[in-house]
């Protein structure tokens, strides 16, 4: 994944770079060749200055050893050490007359105007050789290379480095930089990301850049298309479901008159048995399309939310009672522990939820197996007594953990059709639950069930303290 | 400070062209970046260990230490970049389906690792003998700057102009270069084999350094990019051309090993089971 602001910095970066550290170092070249230049012109200037002395003041045959004058500066004093010059004047016999401490007794270079490289005391000298016109004097004068070299470089330099140090900050400048051009992105991205899955309407943002005007109408062309696709699907699910009720409703009655006709009639065993059949199928169809009613009922964007004071416990009892003869044809062995425990939620809804987790239970617990069901309040976050809890454990075979997720989705059932515990649903009682769930801002954990060894359904609700909520009305 | 710019630049350059390279290859392998930082880390450790026990090294092996060292470490690039491109050729022939992720990262490691630890090496003697000893520190650090500038910024050009082709166009890119890269750097290391005594050094077959001096900057960049030697000698011109045509062959087997896979779904999965 290449980020966009990664790939600007980097690159505006390398281009800064590029020119600039280029363009240094051409400058460096052309001003080390302009200062050659000068420090030429400083030899030439040395040796004008030389013409004016007089060097027949000197004896003939005495070399005369100018002292380096002391200048009042100690700073001075360390650039002139380091510009200091060297020079001889040789009289028109080509005796050496004047010359300075640092330059030899022997001549610098041949008597031939001009300038020279020539190395002498160890070192490698710039010398400028000129005749006087007059006298017929030989004037040389002789820079260091290197001082020369060192002395050109550091003024140089001082124009170089800022460029360098500069870099960082022009980085550091353009990291900012497109990081806030890049922000209308980021703000698109978050109020994207921040919506409800329910939440399916266009994108209204101020001051978008025009660059991404056609992605924010793109987005919001494909979320009202995806609002009313998702709205026809509902509608489909919920009408189809409601018209079927009726028909299925006439199956019953009708099934129930044909088995009572050939209940009279005992030499078609036969018939009986697929009359028998039938009636399973129709009863089946009959739970199918009413879950596929609760389902749509609970949808989180469906449902009109009426929350008041539910005791949980008390609920779990009352469902109890009213499914309990599907337990005892099953010579299930079931416990409720725990008490009263009261959270703030839709009446209807909770107890779909415990019809859905009971129901779901005793069937996937094998005959004669045990049933566990308790409802307690526990600590949260130091609290006690915080949040309510409703926990479900079987001994049936249970959930492999990888499924954990998957058994939520709608018409989801382990190995399919062919599920291992023989047992016909629909697929939609998980789904439910956890819509509920959702519905009441709950968290519902699968596990594996530590004092059954089948399945823990555990649901986790925020408790609703009366005294609390009746001192604040 | 020219001399700086120059011989950072060619260091810098070395290292960074095998740096992006593999960098791309990374990414067109599906392989993700976390693996650099450390890479980075074990070879600029490398490279100062080395530097700090340079002198060390060099008495080493009769006084031919460092230049066995550094063909060891030349030759082992080499090497590596041959592995690499058995794998990009692998990934050109079958993408996605016979990728070796745990190999593949050992490969790109070591060889960055590797490359660091020459490059980061002379470098850091360059700076230290002609900036710290000889007192010239502000000029080497100023042209140091500059090269290692132009060299990050060539580098990071090459990066994303690799990264502009397709996955697979890139890794042929890359292998190319690995190719070109691995014969210089076997042909430096003939040349250090050589000065130690340990390959013949013959006469130089011919000199080119009218045409283009090695002390000069395009000199300098061929020698960074191809191991461009005005006047080689024959070992090296050798061992240029046999990495040339083993990196060849390298490419040959990576594709001629999965030529079955993206046919043979049986195949894959043994090949991933067995890595």
């Amino acid at each position: 994944m290449t980020s966009i602001r990664l790939f600007l910095t980097l690159t505006l970066i390398a281009i800064i770079v590029m020119v600039s550290f280029l363009s240094s170092l051409r400058g460096y070249r052309e001003s080390m060749l302009e200062a050659e230049s000068l420090f030429d012109l400083q030899l030439l200037e040395h040796v004008k200055l030389l013409s004016l002395l007089n060097p027949e003041l000197s004896s003939a045959g005495y070399a005369r050893v100018v002292e380096e004058l002391l200048l009042p500066q100690q700073s001075d004093l360390a650039l002139s050490a380091e510009m200091r010059i060297a020079y001889q004047v040789f009289d028109p016999n080509g005796a050496l007359v004047l010359r300075s401490v640092l330059a030899p007794v022997t001549q610098m270079t041949p008597f031939e105007v001009g300038y020279r490289d020539v190395n002498f005391n160890g070192y490698r000298w710039r010398v400028l050789a000129i005749r006087d016109p007059e006298r017929q004097h030989w004037l040389m004068a002789a820079q260091r290379y290197d001082l020369r070299y060192q002395l050109a470089e550091r003024v140089i330099l001082e124009a170089v480095v800022p460029t360098l140090l500069s870099i960082p900050l022009a980085a550091l400048l353009i990291w900012f930089i497109v990081g806030y051009g890049l922000r209308p992105i980021r703000v698109l991205a978050r109020a994207v990301h921040s919506r409800e899955a329910s939440d399916l309407s266009g994108v209204e943002l101020e001051g978008i850049p025009k660059e991404l005007t056609p992605l924010t109408q793109s987005t919001n062309d494909l979320l009202r298309r995806l609002q009313s696709s998702f709205g026809r699907e509902k509608r489909f699910a919920a009408d189809a479901a409601h018209e079927l009720r009726t028909p299925i409703s006439t199956l019953k009655v009708q099934i129930h008159n044909l088995q009572a006709e050939l209940a009279g009639n005992a030499t078609n065993a036969e018939a009986i048995a697929t009359a028998a059949d039938l009636h399973q199928g129709i009863d089946a169809m009959g739970h199918l399309v009413e879950q596929i009613l609760v389902l749509n009922r609970t949808a989180p964007d469906q449902y009109m939310v009426q929350f008041v004071p539910v005791d949980v416990y008390a609920l779990v009892r009352d469902v109890v009672s009213a499914e309990y003869e599907q337990i005892l044809q099953r010579d299930q062995n079931f416990e409720l522990e725990g008490a009263s425990a009261v959270i703030k939620g839709d009446a209807t809804a909770l107890r779909s939820l415990v019809v859905n987790v009971l129901t779901n239970a005793s069937k996937y617990t094998p005959q004669g197996g045990s049933i566990l069901m308790r409802v307690e309040r526990v600590e949260h976050a130091g609290n006690v007594g915080a949040q309510v809890q409703l926990q479900i454990d079987d001994s049936g075979p249970g959930i492999p953990e990888n499924y954990y997720e998957r058994v939520f989705d709608r018409f989801y059932r382990l190995d399919g059709d062919r599920h291992s515990s023989g047992v016909s649903g629909s697929g939609l009682g998980l789904a439910i639950v956890k819509h509920i769930v959702e519905m009441h801002g709950a968290q519902i954990a699968l596990s594996r069930s530590e004092r059954l060894g089948g399945l823990c359904i555990t649901i986790t609700f925020r408790a609703f303290d009366v005294d609390a909520d009746t001192g604040n009305q | 400070m020219t001399s700086a710019v120059i011989i950072v630049l060619r260091e810098v350059l070395e290292a960074v062209l095998i740096i992006c390279m593999l960098l791309a290859s990374s990414s067109a392998l599906g392989l993700r970046f976390r693996w650099l930082p450390p890479a980075l880390l074990a070879g600029l450790a490398g490279a100062f260990i080395y530097a700090v026990f340079l002198e060390d090294i060099s008495q080493a092996f009769e006084g031919f230490g460092q230049e066995i060292v550094n063909a060891v470490l030349l030759l082992l690039i080499t090497l590596l970049l041959l592995a690499h491109n058995i794998l990009a050729m692998r990934e050109f022939k079958a993408p996605q389906i016979a990728r070796l992720p745990a190999l593949s990262l050992l490969i790109l490691s070591a060889t960055i690792a590797m490359a660091i630890v020459r490059e980061g090496s002379e470098i850091y003697l360059y700076v230290y003998s002609y900036g710290v000893v000889a007192g010239d520190i502000t000029s080497v650090l100023s042209g140091g700057a500059i090269g290692a500038g132009i060299g990050f910024s060539l580098g990071t050009f090459i990066y994303f102009g690799l990264r502009t082709l397709s996955a697979r166009h890139c890794l042929l890119f890359s292998s190319f270069m690995a190719l070109v890269i691995g014969a210089g750097m076997s042909s430096q290391a003939a040349l250090f084999l050589a000065q130690a005594d340990l390959l013949s050094a013959s006469e130089p077959l011919w000199d080119t350094s009218a045409l283009i001096a090695e002390s000069s900057l395009p000199g300098e960049l061929l020698q960074a990019v191809i191991g461009y030697e005005a006047s080689p000698i024959a070992t090296q011109v050798g061992m240029f051309a046999g990495a040339l045509v083993l990196s060849l062959a390298a490419m040959g087997i990576g594709i001629f090993s999965v030529r079955n896979l993206s046919s043979n779904p049986e195949a894959i999965r043994t090949e991933r089971s067995n890595e």
